[in-house]
């Protein structure tokens, strides 16, 4: 059962065994998990359902309908950073382009150790990864899906000599639309609104959208329940109060939002929670051909690589609708307008680094998160040298010019080997990257040290009874790779261990 | 999805943006849709209308103060859009390359929201030579398609000499 806004509108006050705060990634699986063990299962989304028939291919508008901010949430710090979060049902898988990559070895290892999670050592991960890729479908983008900019970035990759391959996504089928970030109209990209969440209801799950929860109750150390209003979809007017109890609550809500809903509720032990979040480092690099490369189709992300040289970094194809890639291309009149057929030739490849970007979340007006990052000037100059390579290996394979953003001593247009020289400088330092804050973590890191992160390793937060953090909150660090597939398999594990305990918290 | 500006705060945010999306989208002889062709002005009002309240002031706010502080750049007394074209193109790019970070901010993101409008007119996709393999029926902005496409890249890749399928374990993996 879905209860849209017209049926909440006047509010609520209900009762479950178990509520769970988000639809995404992690949220939706942690539902299906809840409700397929027969606990009365309240599952509560901040934003609405978005039907095929609600979704356009009017990118900006798709943005500020469905995504935090509008799309336009930023984060401080170094440098501005955008960071993008879906808020409606199935939240950013809806919109991202459903890589699937398991934890790598290393960095699971590095989370054991560190932060003592020995149940990750025990196997019960791998088969909550084998369950989530069943689940979602997870296959290779297929040859024809792939079109040419997919190809060009293999071929540049293949210069540099780096293996590359096909990357896995969460995609039954894909026909290469390139339409990842607007929603997948017609079904094929198995994003949790579309595989987790229905099998939830049919499991007897009750999914309240427009429901944006801002505090958690606690009578003691004990938690209560959730109290939160109900919000017009489009206006995001508050309209009404609801309140769930429910003797277990889950967190599920992002990065973001999971620190804010703590911090206002005024739980936060030892100041850990917000204290602490991680980011991959990112950088792109437009190429313009003088071939037509209808950059427009093919999977948006379909071809990557993870480095054999330096841990921890992975190139990937990227493409998503000019009217957001390109907003800061071109230069400015008659030079843009005279530039917009290059478009036709263009192709990006991507780098994304797990690096040492630190940063917080705090609790800003109207219980927005106030993010703030810092980018060390070090893993900034390797993505700089690693921009550096990709040009030049898409010069040898014929690129007319390439583009990296905007930083002094480096031209807009690079042209020659000697143009990109000045990517190697030491000049260049954190503040100049344009980088994207989308693969974002560890805002309430766990650890079973409460000193050093506020979940404890099956997912509660320290201190008190009932609670649990689930999503990309509780990474310790950056995972190194997309991180979509370990979310949802550290909440399939965590949310199976909460039923187990049978309630007890 | 056009809209026309209502209130005097409104009409100052649409002068920025009308003046701004002047110097960004000019009138041209490239067969490109200029500013007005693609109302951007009415299009940004439209947009704005749908974000979240903070983010809508905080965008209008932006060419409100173009407008009003925009002459500035130019030493100028007067708002920015009763500047000649010429005058503001120059201001803009003063902007753009100006030592102080916030008014590069400003310039990034003021050339970042309309150039958004102007990106996601079907019209000027249409210069850029976007298409589709497939059809959204239900979406009011429509855009060519094309099928087929991705085949014939597979074919040509074929040709150059790939192998063109990869077998299924071949993937990217941790």
């Amino acid at each position: 059962m879905m209860k849209h806004f017209d049926d909440v509108r006047a509010g609520f006050d209900i009762d479950a065994d178990v509520v769970v705060v988000g639809t995404g990634a992690s949220g939706a699986v942690a539902a299906a998990n809840f409700a397929a063990a027969g606990m009365r299962t309240v599952v509560l989304e901040a934003g609405p359902l978005i039907r095929p028939e609600d979704m356009t291919r009017d990118a900006p508008r798709f943005l500020a309908r469905y995504f935090w901010e509008g799309g336009l949430r930023i984060g401080l710090g170094t440098a501005p950073v955008p960071s993008m979060q879906g808020r409606c049902v199935g939240g950013s898988t809806v919109s991202n382009s459903a890589i699937m990559l398991k934890l790598p070895d290393w960095v699971r290892e590095e989370w054991r150790r560190e932060d003592n999670i020995q149940w990750l050592a025990d196997g019960s991960l791998d088969a909550a990864f084998e369950r989530v890729f069943e689940r979602t479908k997870t296959a290779p983008t297929p040859m024809v899906a792939m079109g040419r900019r997919n190809f060009f970035a293999r071929d540049v990759l293949s210069d540099m000599g780096v293996p590359s391959k096909p990357l896995p996504r969460a995609v039954s089928g894909c026909d290469g639309c390139a339409d990842c970030l607007v929603g997948c109209h017609d079904g094929r990209k198995q994003s949790v609104d579309r595989s987790y969440v229905p099998q939830a209801m049919i499991d007897g799950a009750e999914v309240y959208t427009c429901c944006h929860v801002c505090t958690v109750d606690m009578d003691g150390d004990r938690v209560t329940g959730v109290r939160g209003d109900i919000v017009e979809p489009r206006s995001r007017e508050h309209v009404a109060k609801f309140r769930v109890r429910a003797p277990v609550v889950v967190l599920a809500a992002g990065v973001m939002s999971t620190p804010v809903i703590l911090k206002h509720s005024r739980i936060n032990p030892r100041g850990r929670v917000g204290a602490t979040l991680n980011a991959h480092v990112s950088a792109g690099v437009f190429a313009v051909l003088d071939e037509q490369v209808d950059p427009w189709v093919g999977a948006s992300q379909g071809w990557g690589a993870i480095s054999t040289e330096t841990r921890g970094l992975k190139y990937e194809s990227l493409w998503a609708d000019p009217s957001v890639m390109l907003v800061r291309w071109g230069g400015i009149g008659r030079h843009l307008l005279e530039r917009l057929q290059d478009i036709r030739n263009m192709a990006l490849v991507v780098m994304v680094y797990r690096g040492g970007i630190t940063g917080k979340v705090g609790v800003g007006r109207d219980l927005r998160p106030r993010i703030k990052f810092h980018i060390p000037d070090d893993d900034a100059r390797l993505m700089y040298r690693e921009c550096h390579r990709v040009i030049t290996s898409m010069q040898t394979l014929g690129a007319r010019y390439a583009h990296v953003g905007n930083m002094p001593g480096v031209p807009e247009d690079i042209y020659t080997a000697e143009d990109a020289e000045g990517l190697l400088s030491n000049r260049l330092k954190g503040k100049h990257l344009t980088m994207t804050g989308n693969h974002v973590f560890g805002s309430c890191r766990m650890s079973s040290d409460p000193q050093r992160g506020p979940v404890d390793p099956d997912g509660r937060v320290h201190g008190t009874q009932g609670l649990y953090v689930v999503d990309t909150s509780i990474f310790p660090s950056p995972s190194a790779v997309n991180p979509q597939a370990t979310c949802m398999a550290l909440a399939d594990v965590l949310t199976r261990r909460i039923s187990d305990l049978g309630l007890a918290g | 999805m056009r809209r026309d500006p209502e209130g005097a705060y409104e009409k100052l945010v649409a002068r920025g943006a009308d003046a701004l999306g002047e110097v960004l989208f000019p009138v041209n002889d490239l067969g490109a849709p200029n500013w007005k062709e693609s109302d951007v002005v009415g299009r940004l009002l439209s947009y704005t209308d749908e974000l979240p309240l903070r983010m809508r002031r905080l965008v209008r706010l932006q060419y409100a103060a173009m407008q009003v502080f925009g002459g500035l750049l130019a030493l100028r007394p007067w708002p920015f859009g009763r500047l000649a074209v010429k005058t503001r193109h120059a201001a803009f790019v003063r902007m753009r390359n100006s030592p102080v970070l916030a008014l590069r901010l400003l310039s990034d993101a003021l050339k970042a929201s309309l150039q958004m409008m102007y990106f996601s007119d079907p019209a000027v996709q249409k210069v850029m030579g976007a298409f589709k393999p497939e059809t959204r029926p239900d979406d009011p902005f429509q855009i060519e398609v094309r099928e087929g496409v991705l085949e014939a890249h597979l074919e040509a890749d074929r040709a150059r000499g790939n192998a063109g399928a990869a077998p299924s374990a071949e993937v990217v993996s941790s």
